[in-house]
């Protein structure tokens, strides 16, 4: 937004501080002018994840001079000049009395539209070769759309440099001439052709008046409107246009493409929502724009477990540890896999890994103890597993996990007492209760025999 | 003249529109009511009397207020809009008595091109509903059409029959006149309303205070285009964008930060965003603003830097918020120096340690200061969040698993130590942002740190880089969604006044006061988050901090994010802007995010 608000006096202060650091961050700056004193304090950062120039900015509203400023430096002096002109950027260097004062730097002057247009680049407009109508610009190719007119100098000034910006990139921006001459065509194309403009050229009417400029008559020339692919407005030169300001700006289309920040977004979302598939293919787009993330093929990993592709989640896993090997989540994962996979005796070495990272973390505990039970290491598991136990006493699993070991190494007893525990943590519905159950019919039917 | 209190509080954009299902959402996860205990009793009251009694069921209450103010919008909101005047006296009794100013009442004052009516003195309720609305449509007068049009309600006391409530609410019409004007009328007014068979219906309407501001042509011109101050905006991205809007996952954006990095007189601008690449925007000097690759741009890009000359070569430094190179418990921050071929990565600058756990660390919050006098500018980071945060106290009020404090203590040619630990700087919280100042006027810089879901901090610097938290400090004492912070003399008394950004919810207004049973002290700190932006002003050098916002009409600047102290027109004193909003869902009539 272009502040507009009817013109007043300022000073921008800046400091040069020598016995701190140069940008005085901290220092005081007291502004006297006007009988109005103000003060200021020197900082570069404000708001929210916002930083500021280190120039401070003083109104001084109809003051056209500066009484006085005072600077607390943050070295702990006080140093104060005198009678400083307005509208200038003052620079005050500790220690030294004079004060540098320079106008500041600002855009040329540049014409404005009267009220708001809605240009678009698909409007139609009449051939300047009489063959009919077209729009300026079809969707799917940029567009640069050039008002101009044979009696205007820097119009024909720029022309070539257009022609020249069109050649740059053919394959991938249009570019159309707009005649706000609508007389004397012939005028016009023999201009046109002279200039080397061979590109599409156009008659201006009042609608593409009224769109490019909002209005019927007057026109800042030369104008230039340059539109993106997709047909949204993306800059407005109401001046001529720099050659090399052109070609930035279409360079810059170029790289525009889908944020790979905003597809993991996305795939994080769709993973959440349990749309295993949706988020995959999410994913998979990100990692071919910006391949190599360890957190995204671990979420694809999550993404294919979800749909028990167990296969497919051990390879995302696999990758996402050969991307980052000190990520318990993943090492974890990856040899939750591998037991999925029947491959227990593989998935000991990612756990125990994992383990370290982690600390006596009661889940991968349980889940290595598990692992090792299955592996047919029933010693080691059994310690895990009392381990688990000690590490998180309310973790149903680990009791379950301990009791199932017992009773791989016989030990009902302690295998009973193990799931009982487990009962009295999750109740008798889970996988305790029915082991519990089990061995209680067991037992009643060994009786029984 | 306007007083000064109402000046600044006209500078504060308020746009956007607040949810009140998703902010109470937010604000029943982070306060967690239990069940409110029932007093409601049968005592009557008579308005303008503000009842003693009422419906103390936050759920009963809100249920009706949905009722109301859905009956009230879709008759005076929507006839206003639509300049409708039958479809706008349908929302008021057949005795509806209130009072609205016309247009010229009120005290007039000239201010930079825009004529301000101000309706502090209250005018009588004498108008019957033909000339209420009749009031309301003179103050269309000459517009093109309604831009805007507001009536949201933070007070609703239901009486316990359930067929009448006290309220107070917020309204606005504004829209553009035809000489390219505009013209925006603001209030805040209380009320009584009755149901009326089966619609709500308002029966009685008080100004409490009021103005008008009359613009002859915006002061402000869009040149947005003209100046090519465009993103990534490829039609797939936007598509992208929307989907994941629609969704309504989270979807932030960040700052806007001027900086002139090329030296050239001109100032730059650098867009940063969360989760994404930040863009750099070079001021060509004659008009327009050209991307150009930011730091970091050839890898994955980064979300935010704080640019400054950190070795004192004359050139700048760019540190950045991303954090890489997880290994045997270190990370970094990234480092870029200028150089003349471009940005070059400073690899190992800003190493610091980590747990084994962590792999990933969100941070939104740099700030520059030398901390220990040496001459030399250090880093604080405000660390957000890791893989390990957003468990139990998430979203809460008292939320500490967010992510440790960085200090980055320079040691001259590019080298850092990180020190937060040893001088004193332990915040775990969910920081945003922080400030450096001078809060004890003993000429070292000291640290307020502002926090997402917790209490804000204040860490007193004793003069060498080392720092002690200072408990019970009123600037440090209230739990809130902090986001931005700033500090200005604003009104030149020689006071500093620190304004704090946070999110302003009608629906928590309405609700915290009933909310009887979570007990007074966890009551008030859910207004504190529900009554909005905050400013701490000391009057006099010694006085006592003080929280002003809401008695300076500040507070209320609906879902906050930055805040900044400007004279935007050179008059000699600071106006405040607060940037807030959401995004919108592509169906207009679901709720924003």
């Amino acid at each position: 937004m272009l502040n507009t608000s009817p013109p007043a006096h300022f000073a921008r202060v800046r400091l040069h501080a020598v016995e701190s650091e140069p940008l005085a961050l901290g220092a005081i700056v007291i502004l006297n002018a006007g009988g109005v004193t103000q003060r200021e304090y020197v900082r570069i950062t404000d708001g929210f994840m916002a930083q500021t120039p280190a120039d401070l900015h003083f109104g001084l509203g109809a003051s056209e001079r500066v009484d006085s400023i005072v600077v607390q430096w943050p070295s702990g002096t006080r140093q104060s000049w005198k009678d400083l002109p307005a509208d200038r950027l003052l620079v005050l260097r500790e220690n030294l009395a004079g004060a540098e004062a320079s106008e500041l730097k600002r855009w040329p002057e540049g014409r404005m539209l009267e009220s708001l247009p809605r240009p678009s680049m698909d409007i139609s407009a009449r051939r300047l070769d009489g063959s009919g109508a077209a729009p300026l610009g079809i969707a799917g190719k940029a567009a640069v759309i050039n008002f101009w007119s044979p009696t205007c100098a820097a119009c024909l000034e720029e022309i070539p440099a257009l022609a020249r910006v069109r050649r740059r990139f053919e394959q991938e921006v249009q570019l159309a001439g707009v005649s706000v001459d609508r007389t004397e065509l012939e005028v016009v194309a023999e201009k046109a052709r002279h200039l080397g403009a061979d590109y599409a050229q156009f008659v201006a009417d009042d609608r593409i008046m009224t769109a490019f400029f909002g209005n019927e008559g007057t026109t800042p020339l030369p104008a230039t409107f340059v539109f993106d692919k997709s047909g949204r407005l993306r800059r407005m030169f109401l001046r001529p246009v720099e050659e090399e300001d052109l070609a930035m700006l279409l360079e810059s289309f170029r790289e525009e493409g889908v944020f790979v920040a905003d597809l993991d977004t996305r795939g994080s979302l769709e993973l959440q929502e349990q749309d295993f598939e949706v988020a995959i293919r999410t994913y998979m787009q990100a990692e071919r724009l910006a391949p190599g993330s360890a957190l995204r093929w671990l979420k694809i990993g999550l993404a294919q477990l979800g749909l028990g592709k167990h296969a497919e989640a051990y390879s995302a896993f696999l990758r996402s540890v050969q991307l980052d090997d000190q990520d318990p989540q993943a090492l974890a994962n990856l040899a939750t896999s591998l037991v999925r996979l029947g491959r227990a005796a593989e998935a000991v070495d990612y756990y125990q890994k994992a383990l370290r990272i982690r600390g006596e973390d009661a889940n991968t505990l349980v889940n290595l103890g598990n692992a090792l039970g299955i592996a047919g290491r029933g010693p080691e598991a059994l310690s895990v597993l009392q381990r688990a136990c000690k590490a998180d006493p309310r973790s149903a699993a680990a009791w379950t996990g301990l009791g199932k070991v017992y009773l791989l190494l016989d030990r009902t007893s302690e295998a009973i007492v193990a799931l009982e525990k487990a009962v009295e943590i999750e109740g008798a519905a889970g996988e305790a209760g029915t082991l519990l159950k089990k061995l209680a019919d067991s037992r009643r039917s060994g009786r029984g025999r | 003249m306007p007083s000064k209190p109402l000046r600044l509080g006209l500078a504060v954009l308020a746009i956007g529109v607040v949810l009140a299902p998703v902010v109470w959402h937010l604000l029943a996860r982070s306060v967690r009511f239990p069940q409110p205990l029932p007093r409601e009793t049968g005592e009557s009251w008579t308005w303008p009397a503000r009842p003693k009694v009422f419906v103390q069921d936050y759920a009963r209450s809100e249920n009706v207020h949905d009722s109301y103010a859905r009956d009230v919008k879709s008759r005076l909101d929507k006839g206003l809009r639509a300049q409708d005047w039958s479809l706008a006296r349908e929302a008021l009794t057949e005795d509806f008595r209130g009072g609205f100013p016309a247009p010229e009442a009120g005290t007039r004052a000239l201010n930079r091109g825009a004529v301000i009516h101000d309706y502090s003195e209250p005018a009588p309720a004498d108008l019957d509903r033909d000339a209420f609305v009749a009031v309301l449509r003179d103050h269309q007068e000459g517009w093109t059409h309604v831009e805007r049009t507001t009536w949201r309600t933070f007070e609703f006391l239901l009486d316990p029959d359930g067929q009448r409530a006290w309220i107070r609410l917020h309204f606005q019409i504004a829209g553009p006149v035809t000489s390219d004007g505009r013209v925006d009328v603001q209030a805040v007014l209380s009320g009584e309303v009755r149901r009326s068979g089966e619609t709500w219906k308002v029966r009685r309407l008080a100004l409490e205070r009021g103005c008008r501001i009359e613009f002859e042509a915006s002061p402000h011109v869009d040149v947005t285009d003209a100046v090519g101050f465009h993103f990534n905006e490829s039609e797939e991205n936007r598509k992208l964008s929307q989907a994941t809007i629609n969704a309504r996952a989270q979807k932030f954006t960040g700052g806007l930060s001027a900086i002139d990095f090329n030296g050239d007189g001109f100032w730059d601008l650098l867009a940063s965003s969360i989760n994404r690449p930040s863009v750099l925007f070079q001021n060509d000097g004659h008009g327009g603003l050209h991307r150009v690759p930011a730091p970091g741009a050839e890898d994955r890009g980064v979300a935010h830097f704080l640019l400054a000359d950190l070795d004192g070569n004359g050139t700048l430094e760019a540190v950045g918020t991303d954090v890489t190179g997880f290994e045997n418990g270190e990370a970094e921050l990234s480092l870029y120096t200028a150089t003349p071929d471009g940005w070059r990565r400073v690899p190992g600058a800003l190493r610091f340690q980590v747990p084994l756990t962590v792999r990933r660390v969100e941070n939104y919050c740099l700030v520059a200061c030398d901390v220990d006098r040496d001459r030399r500018l250090d880093i604080f980071v405000g660390g957000y969040s890791t893989n390990l945060s957003g468990q139990q106290e998430f979203n809460t009020i008292a939320a500490y698993d967010g992510c440790d404090n960085l200090l980055f203590m320079n040691r001259g040619e590019l080298r850092f130590t990180e020190e937060s630990g040893p001088r004193g700087l332990r915040g775990t919280q969910y920081t945003l942002a922080a400030k450096f100042f001078d809060l004890d006027g003993d000429g070292d810089e000291d640290l307020y740190e502002l926090n997402d879901f917790g209490p804000a901090i204040l860490w007193v610097n004793d003069g060498t880089g080392n720092f002690q938290e200072l408990r019970g400090h009123p600037l440090a004492v209230d739990a809130a969604y902090h986001m931005g912070i700033t500090i200005a003399d604003w009104d030149n008394t020689g006071d500093w006044s620190l304004y704090v950004s946070n999110m302003y919810s009608h629906a928590g207004n309405r609700i915290v006061p009933l909310a009887s049973a979570i007990g007074e002290e966890l009551r008030n700190t859910a207004l504190v988050i529900a009554r909005g932006n905050q400013m701490f002003e000391r009057p006099g050098a010694t006085g006592a901090w003080q929280e002003t916002a809401s008695a300076r009409e500040t507070s209320w600047a609906d879902w906050a994010w930055s805040c900044n102290f400007y004279d935007i027109d050179n008059d000699g004193d600071r106006d405040l802007f607060v940037t807030n909003g959401y995004t919108s869902h592509e169906d207009a009539s679901a709720p924003d995010w």
